[in-house]
């Protein structure tokens, strides 16, 4: 019987998009609704780790699906980071000229189309601004990162359990304990 | 009822402590000194998992919860039904309903969402919390059993000395 698929490779892949959508300004707007880029990302990592398998190969267990999310969390906090650094050496300050303006955009539509009053809109710029402020310095950099290493892990197990849940193999091997 | 597993009980204790912190970041910021920097903290920490808008949050002793009214609906759902699952199941881990009872309040959540964006329909704090509550009852019932599942395995494998992390496990 061939050996499960590799994990790290769909952690790795599952993680650069979290990365991706939790560390470019404006799409990372997804994970103000409980971490759901992150959810996703993890929902994503074991539907893509279920792709790799074929039928001579032991089937899917939770715990493969447990570690997995694990991985996938890890690495999504290491990718947003590396994302969010590259994006201010990149960039500087237009970088957050950039964030600005497409939150500033976001805020006005949401302004325009009635759908939030105006005291809200304020306290929305004012956490935008406080946002912005705080991720200049090293130490804004490592307690970010600090922070997404203990939630990131946390969120994405919880995607990839809820994916395990969803994308359910057919055959399951009895967990056994004698 | 079945006896819950130790991992069931240790999960649900994380889950009601992390629910007590949504609670305790607005009673901590209406207390004095120290208990503000607590709830800074608590707040703080939130601040990574949701927008924490005043408006869109309900409020303790004058003060928003640590999340908005959705994620703290949804997370409290969530907690409730982890405190239902052992009366409503013999067995944790052979519970998992079909994929279209978690497909209705999600879709119900992303209409709520995505039409109060394009201007459509004005989400309230009651849609919110129905939407994320409804949704946050849904999910354990998905989670939880293989979630109980892979942390026996674990165990079983631990013990066994036969843990499987990396490639080719």
């Amino acid at each position: 019987m061939e050996e499960k698929p590799n994990k790290i490779r769909v952690a790795l892949v599952a993680g650069a998009l979290i990365g991706v959508v939790s560390g470019v300004p404006g799409l990372n707007l997804i994970n103000c609704c409980c971490c759901a880029g992150v959810v996703l990302g993890g929902l994503l990592s074991t539907y893509l780790y279920l792709q790799e398998f074929t039928p001579q190969m032991p089937a899917l267990e939770s715990s493969d699906v447990l570690i997995l999310g694990i991985m996938t969390g890890v690495a999504g906090a290491f990718s947003v980071t590396t994302i969010e650094i590259f994006i201010r050496l990149l960039f500087g300050s237009i970088g957050d000229e950039f964030a600005r303006s497409i939150l500033e955009q976001i805020i006005g539509y949401l302004e325009e189309g009635g759908s939030v009053p105006a005291d809200m809109v304020d306290e929305m710029r004012e956490q935008m601004e406080q946002s912005l402020a705080g991720a200049d310095s090293l130490f804004g950099i490592v307690s970010g990162l600090f922070i997404t290493l203990i939630l990131y892990p946390i969120f994405a197990t919880l995607g990839a359990m809820l994916g395990y849940a969803v994308f359910k193999p057919k055959r399951q091997q009895p967990l056994q304990t004698s | 009822m079945k006896r819950p597993t130790t991992s069931y009980l240790i999960f649900t204790l994380l889950v009601a402590f992390w629910c007590s912190l949504i609670l305790a970041a607005p009673i901590l910021r209406s207390g004095m000194g120290s208990t503000m920097h607590l709830s800074g903290m608590v707040y703080d920490a939130f601040g990574a998992v949701c927008h924490q808008i005043g408006d869109r949050s309900f409020h303790l002793e004058g003060e928003k919860f640590a999340v908005c009214a959705r994620c703290a609906s949804l997370y409290f759902g969530f907690c409730f039904s982890l405190f239902l699952m052992p009366f409503a199941s013999r067995s944790l881990k052979r519970i998992v309903p079909p994929n279209a009872v978690l497909a209705v309040p999600a879709f119900l959540m992303f209409i709520d969402v995505s039409f109060t964006l394009v201007g459509v329909h004005e989400s309230t704090l009651f849609t919110r919390a129905i939407t994320g509550g409804s949704l946050g009852i849904v999910l354990p019932w998905y989670i939880v059993p293989p979630l109980i599942d892979a942390l026996e395995r674990l165990r079983f494998q631990i013990r066994t000395r036969r843990l499987p992390l990396l490639p080719g496990d």
